[in-house]
């Protein structure tokens, strides 16, 4: 940072900490930021420092939200018998973009990675249990189709069902409008198993 | 840019900017080495499935400055079932995550018989009619003998006499059994019973269908992997992860 005066090779560093930004980027941005308006710059600082002060996770699901309860825990023409577990909080919203869900949700925070030492301890896990107990007949497993997306979905279908709650998860196989003979093996080996009757 | 193919088994994967993958691989041929999958985290790509962990592909790869840069793949085998039986598939985690441990980037040496070792033990652990712990155990020290780190359990690592069956020691540190009369004196050891030693001894000799006939008891499968995972700890010098999530798995059947 020795090319640049001491406040802006600050916010060059800074901005070269986030995530899939390298050194040209961080650079670009910074003179970006550098020659807003002040009060653009400040709106755009007081956003950064509003997030940090005002976001937490929602009591009930382990969302991100700005109040006790998120707006889908609130929300009382929600069905209450079914729980879709999701990994992160963009998944939620992805899963909410469909307009097809309109039940609760549960977010973990994570997937468990146990090479990555990820165990199910530091996710919210535990907190599952009482929500499943307070009514939820029905639990959907929507992770990603990944080695760490199957043990978490294992995990937690160990744990469900002796309770005696009705355990789904989602289909994995092609997306739409991908072309069959272009996918992978074991995209189409998971298409073939996960096949249903029409 | 220079390429090459090679058949690899997936043994780690990391996320690497917006959508790509660093992966580390096992290959037949160069050993352990690490290739960036360009767009394999696109739902649309045609990496994606091919990238996850303790997958077989035959790959071209283009030799890159610091990575070498997946081009193309075809998967050989995904070992499908384990995916759908949590204690299996995380027991083909550890797997990868051993060789991972006990292996040096680009070392050819032993390279096709660490391959074909892997991918056995893989298709061992398919089968329904394998003892996991069986597989597991003799995977572990299948991979240390070739590695050179292969523990004695034939004589005492003390006293150097040839050990009789009996209630014996196995220390960690010494790396290997103790015999009767030596059994306590390693601040690490602990003790083993004739089977759990008859069991030590033999994992290594055994080939494929030997091993899915064996069925040791429930306690001297315990014994063995207690002595086995303190020594695989103390010969990695650190904690296989993994390894800890087998473990919680075990203790909650």
């Amino acid at each position: 940072m020795k090319h640049y005066p001491k406040p802006l090779g600050k916010l060059v560093g800074e901005l070269e900490r986030l995530p899939g930004v390298g050194p040209k980027s961080a650079q670009r941005m910074a003179f970006h930021l550098m020659r807003l308006p002040y009060e653009e710059a400040k709106r755009f600082a007081d956003a950064i420092l509003e997030v940090k002060d005002q976001i937490k996770l929602c009591k009930e699901c382990s969302n991100f939200t700005d109040q006790e309860v998120c707006e889908v825990c609130r929300d009382t023409k929600r069905d209450r018998t079914i729980m879709c577990i999701v990994a992160e909080t963009h998944d939620l919203i992805a899963m909410e973009k469909t307009n097809e869900y309109r039940g609760l949700y549960h977010v973990l925070q994570g997937l468990i990675s146990p090479m990555d030492n990820i165990t199910p301890e530091m996710l919210k896990i535990r907190e599952i249990f009482p929500r499943v107990a307070n009514g939820v007949t029905e639990v959907i497993l929507a992770f990603n189709p990944t080695t760490e997306g199957q043990t978490t979905a294992l995990f937690l279908a160990s744990r469900l069902k002796p309770l005696g709650v009705r355990v789904s998860q989602i289909a994995h196989g092609l997306p739409a409008g991908g072309n069959l003979d272009y996918a992978d093996q074991a995209t189409l080996i998971s298409a073939l198993q996960w096949r249903r009757e029409i | 840019m220079p390429s090459y193919t090679a058949t690899a088994l997936v043994i780690h994967r990391n996320n690497l900017a917006e959508n790509d993958r660093i992966l580390t691989l096992y290959t037949s041929e160069l050993g352990k080495i690490s290739a960036v999958a360009k767009g394999a985290r696109k739902p649309t790509s045609k990496f994606s499935g091919a990238t996850e962990i303790f997958t077989v592909f035959r790959a071209l790869l283009a030799t890159g400055r610091s990575l070498d840069i997946l081009s193309q793949c075809e998967i050989v085998q995904a070992y499908t079932p384990l995916r759908y039986d949590l204690e299996r598939l995380a027991r083909a985690t550890y797997f990868c995550e051993l060789l991972d441990r006990f292996t040096m980037e680009r070392d050819p040496v032993n390279a096709e018989t660490l391959f074909q070792l892997s991918t056995a033990a893989l298709r061992l652990l398919q089968e329904t009619e394998a003892d996991p712990d069986v597989i597991t155990h003799a995977y572990e020290l299948r991979l240390l003998a070739e590695q050179g780190y292969s523990p004695i359990c034939d004589s005492c690592v003390k006293c150097g006499r040839e050990i009789t069956r009996g209630q014996v020691g196995f220390s960690p540190s010494l790396g290997g059994a103790l015999c009767s009369s030596d059994r306590y004196g390693a601040e690490d050891s602990v003790s083993l019973t004739a089977e759990a030693l008859g069991v030590l001894q033999s994992l290594p000799e055994l080939d494929g269908e030997a091993l899915l006939a064996l069925h040791p008891s429930r306690k001297a499968m315990q014994e063995v992997g207690r002595a086995l995972r303190w020594y695989i700890k103390l010969r990695a010098e650190r904690a296989i992860k993994s390894a800890d999530f087998l473990d919680q798995l075990r203790a909650s059947q």
